[in-house]
């Protein structure tokens, strides 16, 4: 893997935003210093990176933060245009239909199944159930309609409707260990059931996501230290 | 009316301008106007003439930008989001046929368009729809990078930085915006407004170059650009502030150069015949409010 000069990444191993920045530089084959962050005490360069909302992920590009994940995987497209596979398609629609849908994945489908993790009764548990289930019927049509019969979302290989829905499965497996909830069931969502399973073999997944244990343990550490959380505080 | 067509050419670099005739009607508190926008190229490439019409809802135009392309963009005369993309679709010079939304009785087309959310706006290019506004900007800056000024930079730092700032006004602006028009108690609404004047305060920041010496005329630099467009949505929003919530978002100590901006962005030609009439969305934005709340 060529290392890049001056390329550093300041993350949270299990934080989905900063999961798919990490599988953009593996799929290019990018170098980097990856510095993980403690985001119950904030860091002087995390502060000083990313000053308007102290979030991860945060890429510094010789010396220069970008912000924001989708930022940042669309930065890593451009910049790198000449190295490793396209992660964004050439097809101006088609890249539209892949932003819309993570635009959905990150604003709808993230959004619900943090609020399982969150859910202060029984009855707003089954809500936000419901409300992931209804998102991952969605993501199932759109597989459908998006892979046309190939193995991901964007073809015969990953790209990024892959990497942005990918970086959450994590917490899928997450749920299903301490909430007995599951997410992706074959009989309801039989596509993205072995898309899962396929994109959980690809190098992305295995050299970038971590044990879902970790998870298990942060979101414990969570648990104990804040009670009810947004997305915000949660993963980034 | 038949839309006429004027060409100009220029060797300075894009700019805008627009021809003698105007029509405006006014009706049931709506603006309907047509406008013939010309598109001044650098002199690099020859002059290009295109017309453009912006259409009064049900009225048909002639919006055709290339023999069989055809777009179409589904939106409500207050929408932010709407107008985000009929401003780029003005500043590319292209032409399209707009279709006013009622959202009570919401149209098959919309619909069909936008099956999963069924939210505005929806642009339809040659039959084909696009959904959400962020993505659709994207998509017109890409699908016709040859016609017209670019809406995002070149320089791929400040693409980043610019996609960077449109997340923050839809995360930030527009959603503590919301959340403090809609409040049903003191506490939040004191909460949500706090975040909202913190998100323009950093806007307003946005407009002084980077050494803070210096103006900026547009967030684009010294053209308008992507940023310009996506908050350009919300400018009649803040500017009512004031009469919807009882709060000051804007004033000329704390906000001149969001001041400034606004009445600079409101004269050029890709926005003059567009941006809502603020009374009307006052009164709008009054009444839907009153309605939600009864039905609470």
């Amino acid at each position: 893997m060529a290392r890049e000069g001056g390329l550093r990444l300041l993350g949270l191993t299990v934080s989905p935003f900063v999961v798919r920045v990490r599988m953009a530089l593996q799929l290019k084959g990018i170098g980097y210093e990856y510095i993980e962050q403690d985001l119950f005490t904030k860091g002087e360069l995390l502060l000083v990176s990313n000053r308007v909302h102290k979030k991860v992920p945060v890429l510094i590009h010789d010396g220069k933060p970008v912000c924001e994940s989708l930022a940042i995987v669309h930065y890593v497209d451009e910049v790198w245009a000449a190295t490793g596979p396209s992660i964004l398609p050439a097809d101006p629609y088609e890249r539209a239909d892949a932003r819309f849908w993570a635009a959905y994945a990150d604003s709808k489908l993230l959004p619900a199944w943090v609020g399982i993790m969150w859910a202060a009764t029984e009855e707003e548990k089954a809500e936000k159930v419901g409300d992931t289930l209804t998102a991952i019927g969605h993501l199932e049509e759109a597989f459908g309609k998006c892979s046309k019969g190939k193995p991901f979302f964007a073809g015969d290989s990953v790209g990024y409707l892959d990497l942005v829905l990918g970086s959450q499965l994590l917490w899928f497996e997450a749920l299903r260990k301490m909430f007995g909830v599951v997410v992706i069931e074959e009989g309801k969502a039989p596509l993205l059931s072995a898309w899962v399973k396929r994109f959980g073999q690809t190098d992305t997944a295995k050299e970038v996501v971590p044990d879902v244990d970790i998870a298990v343990q942060y979101l414990k550490k969570l648990q104990s230290h804040r009670p009810g959380s947004t997305v915000a505080q949660l993963l980034s | 009316m038949a839309p006429h067509v004027l060409a100009s050419a220029l060797s300075k670099p894009i700019g805008f301008r627009q021809s003698a005739s105007l029509d405006e009607v006014r009706s049931g508190g709506l603006r309907f106007g047509s406008s013939h926008l010309l598109l001044a190229v650098g002199s690099s490439l020859p002059p290009l003439r295109i017309r453009t019409a912006v259409a009064a809802a049900e009225t048909r135009t002639e919006p055709l930008l290339a023999a069989g392309d055809e777009l179409k963009v589904l939106g409500t005369w207050r929408s932010p989001f709407a107008l985000r993309v009929r401003l780029a679709l003005n500043f590319k010079g292209l032409g399209y046929e707009y279709l006013e939304e009622d959202l009570d009785n919401k149209s098959d087309l919309l619909l069909q368009s936008n099956p999963v959310t069924k939210k505005l706006p929806v642009l339809i290019h040659n039959g084909v729809p696009i959904c959400e506004s962020l993505v659709i900007l994207e998509y017109i800056d890409e699908k016709f990078a040859a016609i017209g000024p670019s809406l995002l930079p070149a320089d791929l730092y400040e693409r980043a930085m610019a996609r960077f700032w449109a997340t923050y006004i839809d995360s930030k602006l527009v959603a503590q915006w919301l959340k403090m028009f809609r409040a049903n108690t003191d506490k939040e609404k004191a909460e949500a407004t706090r975040e909202t004047i913190e998100a323009v305060e950093t806007l307003e920041g946005l407009l002084l170059s980077a050494d803070g010496q210096s103006k900026k005329p547009f967030f684009g630099g010294d053209d308008p650009g992507y940023v310009d467009v996506v908050l350009a949505g919300m400018i009649a929003w803040m500017q009512g502030t004031k009469a919807l919530c009882g709060v000051e978002l804007l004033d000329a100590a704390k906000t001149p150069l969001l001041l400034e901006w606004m009445e600079r962005f409101a004269e050029l030609d890709a926005a003059k015949l567009i941006m809502p009439d603020l009374d009307n969305l006052v009164e709008f934005a009054k009444v839907k409010r009153a309605k939600m709340m009864n039905q609470n």
